[in-house]
């Protein structure tokens, strides 16, 4: 389950608002870890000019945030 | 391994450690879960505690990771704190400097300038102690910084090195003295730089324990409110979660409503994990006006998970309970529930306090550069990190410790610092969980650019290097076997050899990104499915070592 951004900085601004929320030591003191998950650059926008995900399937939502999820994304590919 | 060494009279000297850097030197990068080097005397590894997030560093008890190795420099409050005002900073050129009282951040904008500024502990840091100092340089800019302590003469006690790159960084001090600054120097640049976080850290923290079996088991509590705040996130579809509530002597309580007739079950996530054992304790008060007087109140785990009965049997009062709850289900949302109540009845919570017992997991959240080079490995995500221990039990591979990634988002970072050229050797420990070729990606860029890949191939089973060109491994498939992959990338005289038996050929000339990810390829947003116990890089062509590099890992791993 996915929320969707149109920048970096905003899914960016997500990730640290559920990481303070879980209260990861970043936050809080002298630790490393900082977020439960972090945005990646999709392949392509799949609403509007929002190709930033960011995996929500373990955060404490808004109603509106929920609203606004998406199943799936697809993410840009250099295979050789 | 320890040498026992004796002098002429035949009298044994200090026993020296041995390590494998130490008979093949100049790695650029060398983790391990053993230790490398006789004159590496820091971490193996910074772990994070599942439930309440604690992490420490764990170091080597003698030469391996064990449930005996030390624990020490855990999160929690600093022994010693920094004293700092504006005039400590100093600078030359246009900048300016501001300081947040609520983070202990200091932000520094400037367009250009030369600036250094010194920042005071409290209390002189003690001889050997760890201090911890994290520094963010904008994207966008450049410069070469460096931090150091000094002692009341201006003395340096320890020095980082000289750092280049962009994006945060934490840097670990140990002070050869005692120590009474910490200096940012010699910042030369159009710089934003936001120096936050300065923290000493000693043996105080958010843990007691000095073993890394004692940090496994010591009870951590992973949520408390006593909801003087509000709500504290939880919340109830089939009703309604207030705040601050006030009833039978107490203030603050966490009221909850039902709306139209049907169960309580008011909800809080990120607050148990599976496998979890956790002791929950809590107040509750049901009110003799509410219609249905139903007592039967549980603690329990949402999704059809475990149920455990509070036995409450008096209303009008305050009445506290400790439960122990076992996670089965895989939720992490806790409720406190009760059926057959009627449209407007209420009870209260109080105090509700959750520490896990048992079944802890650990994950890697740096895995340090035994090379000197301070290239340390990291990942700052919890999702995407390694576990160390799982279920409360060390993870193991040939009856020694490993590591284990997921294969489904679990990878670790390093930064190089720059791009390396070939020939190029890379070398590393591994147990497959299975031999598909998209979980077994073992080595990748993570930038752009250079590109020097180990993986399997599409062709399904043989191990590959690829440099721009691909060099498959043809004979011996991957297996679910603890194996050892010793890869050079050097153009034509390119080698890849498994578990000893080396085949060579030409794989292209791209060198290894600034940027690369263990465990992961971007190939096809890949990860690696097993697990991993070291991994070594070299900057040059350690062909004619081969056999004495692959021989000291099968040796030590029994493989």
């Amino acid at each position: 389950m996915y929320l969707l951004y149109a920048t970096e900085e905003e899914a960016n601004n997500r990730a640290d608002q559920e990481g303070q929320l879980v209260g990861y030591k970043y936050w809080t003191s002298n630790g490393s870890t900082r977020w439960k998950t972090y945005p990646r650059i999709t392949a392509k926008p799949l609403i509007g000019s929002a190709k930033w995900s960011l995996d929500v399937s373990d955060y404490t939502l808004t109603e509106e945030e929920q609203a606004a999820t998406v199943d799936s994304v697809t993410y840009p590919s250099n295979k050789v | 391994m320890f040498l026992a060494l004796k002098n002429a009279l035949g009298k044994p000297l200090v026993a020296t450690y041995k390590g494998l850097l130490d008979s093949f030197s100049g790695a650029s990068a060398a983790y391990s879960l053993r230790r490398l080097s006789g004159s590496y005397t820091g971490h193996a590894l910074r772990v994070r505690r599942s439930g309440d997030n604690v992490e420490a560093d764990v170091g080597f008890n003698g030469g391996s990771v064990s449930l005996t190795s030390p624990v020490t420099n855990a999160s929690g409050e600093p022994a010693y704190t920094l004293t700092y005002s504006d005039s400590a900073w100093q600078f030359t050129g246009s900048a300016t400097f501001t300081s947040s009282s609520s983070t202990g951040a200091f932000v520094i904008s400037g367009t250009s300038g030369t600036f250094s500024t010194d920042l005071t502990f409290s209390t002189s840091v003690a001889s050997g102690s760890a201090v911890s100092v994290r520094v963010t340089v904008a994207s966008g800019i450049s410069g070469t910084w460096s931090v150091n302590l000094q002692d009341a003469s201006g003395s340096v006690v320890s020095n980082s090195a000289a750092i280049t790159t962009q994006g945060t960084k934490t840097l670990s001090l140990t002070s050869t003295a005692p120590a009474t600054k910490v200096v940012i120097s010699t910042i030369s640049s159009s710089a934003i730089i936001n120096a936050s976080s300065f923290s000493a850290t000693a043996s105080e923290g958010d843990t007691a324990a000095t073993t890394l079996d004692a940090f496994l088991k010591e009870g951590a509590i992973t949520y408390s409110s006593d909801y003087s705040s509000g709500t504290d996130s939880w919340t109830f579809s089939g009703g309604s979660v207030a705040g601050q509530a006030s009833i039978g002597g107490e203030d603050n309580a966490l009221k909850v409503t039902r709306s139209g007739a049907g169960a309580f079950f008011p909800q809080r996530s990120n607050v148990i994990a599976v496998d979890g054992t956790y002791i929950i304790t809590l107040k509750l008060y049901v009110p003799s006006t509410n219609t249905s007087g139903n007592l039967n109140f549980n603690v329990k785990e949402a999704g059809g998970g475990n149920t455990v009965a509070t036995n409450l049997t008096a209303q009008d009062t305050w009445t506290t309970f400790t439960v122990e709850l076992v996670v089965s289900g895989g939720n992490n949302v806790i409720q406190v529930t009760s059926s057959s109540m009627s449209d407007g009845d209420e009870f209260y919570i109080k105090d509700f306090v959750a520490t896990q017992t048992g079944g802890m997991d650990l994950f890697v959240d740096t895995w340090y550069d035994q090379s000197g080079n301070e290239k340390n490995a990291t990942q700052s995500t919890a999702g995407n990190q390694a576990k160390l221990a799982s279920g409360g039990s060390l993870i193991t591979t040939g009856g020694k410790i490993a590591m284990d990634f997921d294969g489904s988002n679990d990878f670790l970072d390093i930064d190089f610092g720059a791009n390396l050229s070939q020939p190029n050797t890379v070398l590393f420990v591994h147990e497959s969980d299975n031999t598909n070729a998209a979980d077994n990606e073992f080595f990748d860029e993570r930038g752009s650019g250079q590109r020097s890949l180990i993986d399997v191939g599409s062709d399904g089973d043989d191990y590959r290097i690829f440099a721009t060109g691909s060099l498959f491994f043809s004979g011996i498939d991957i297996t679910t076997n603890q194996s050892t992959v010793f890869t050079v990338f050097n153009g034509s005289s390119s080698v890849i050899s498994i578990n000893g038996t080396a085949a060579t050929g030409t794989t292209g000339t791209n060198g290894i990104n600034q940027t690369q990810a263990i465990a992961y390829s971007e190939g096809n947003n890949d990860f690696y499915n097993g697990t991993m116990q070291e991994f070594i890089v070299y900057n040059s062509d350690q062909s004619s070592n081969r056999t004495g590099l692959e021989s000291d890992l099968s040796d030590f791993y029994d493989i």
